[in-house]
């Protein structure tokens, strides 16, 4: 088998890799889990941490002559990804009477208020009030337009949508605490 | 299976934000980075020292794994070594032996006559003096 093919990561090639990031690299990781983790349950540190692990089990076949970065950041969106998917499918089947049974018995936690709520609310919810900022997230990150669409639907020129796209990175990126929770 | 369209929106914006992250300069990202942290490069150790934790964390992980492993193939094979054998299974057990040692000499003439209990204390003085059955080292 070649060095190309090989599926899992050694300890030792992860550690190897992690001493070699420059500072942006691992900016851009935070910046990256930060983005990700909203809507999900893990906390951005935890999506890293997971991140990290499934790429030492081999879940994720991920040729070794791939840059590191690039990797880690898929095998996060995975990692965010399964997270949701697991929890919705859990808010779909938590109609048994069990479920139906407990209700009120705890106050709901963050994570709960966070389930019932879609990401694409989650998201737009930070722009209350910015009508401009919410088209635009609705159309860069769920709809899938391209810029011209973008620049058709709220009027701006391509100069003012590259600003207004810089606000929403920065908002969605946001460091607070529990800021992937909003 | 067919996606909610919950899903197909957590999946459209998760492959947006990586292109987008993943698009960026450097320089953006440290922008950015600046804005939040008064100091850059302290956070970035922190956020390296996090992934080399994680990494060690899930080494620790994987050698309690493999000692539990070993562990339980240990007491398999104890299981294996305990293994009760017939009356005619521990007779073709010295005949091996006896093959296999030719300075046997005694239980050569005395094997066909010794009765189970001699058959016993024999092979037990054996395995005291590091003589075993060849072939069972062999099949482990």
């Amino acid at each position: 088998m070649t060095q190309a093919v090989r599926a899992v990561w050694s300890e030792g090639e992860v550690q190897l890799a992690i001493s070699e990031l420059s500072e942006a690299d691992l900016h851009r990781l935070q910046q990256t889990a930060r983005a990700l983790a909203r809507g999900s349950r893990l906390a951005p540190r935890e999506l890293l941490n997971e991140a990290v692990w499934k790429l030492l089990e081999g879940v994720r076949k991920v040729p070794r002559s791939e840059k590191f970065v690039p990797v880690l950041m898929g095998a996060m969106r995975s990692v965010a990804w399964n997270n949701r998917k697991l929890h919705d499918n859990a808010r779909v089947d938590s109609g048994d009477d069990e479920a139906l049974n407990n209700i009120g018995d705890a106050a709901p936690t963050p994570e709960d208020i966070l389930a019932k709520k879609n990401l694409r609310q989650s998201v737009l919810d930070l722009f209350k009030g910015d009508e401009i900022a919410q088209a635009i997230c609705e159309g860069w990150f769920f709809e899938q337009m391209t810029e011209k669409e973008l620049c058709d639907l709220t009027g701006l020129d391509l100069k003012q949508l590259g600003t207004k796209k810089q606000e929403i990175r920065r908002a969605l990126i946001r460091s607070d605490v529990g800021a992937h929770l909003k | 299976m067919t996606k909610t369209k919950d899903q197909l929106d957590a999946e459209n914006y998760a492959d947006k934000v990586v292109a987008e992250m993943s698009a960026l300069s450097d320089e953006e990202i440290m922008n950015t980075a600046a804005e939040e942290h008064r100091d850059t490069k302290t956070e970035a150790s922190r956020i390296r020292q996090a992934l080399l934790d994680a990494a060690v964390a899930h080494g620790k992980e994987r050698l309690k794994a493999a000692q539990a492993r070993l562990a339980d193939e240990d007491a398999q094979k104890g299981n294996n070594e305990n293994v009760v054998l017939s009356f005619e299974a521990k007779r073709a057990k010295l005949a091996r032996m006896i093959a296999q040692n030719p300075q046997l000499t005694l239980a050569a003439r005395q094997g066909e006559a010794m009765d189970e209990a001699e058959i016993d204390g024999y092979l037990a003085d054996l395995a005291e003096l590091g003589i075993t059955d060849s072939t069972e080292r062999d099949d482990t």
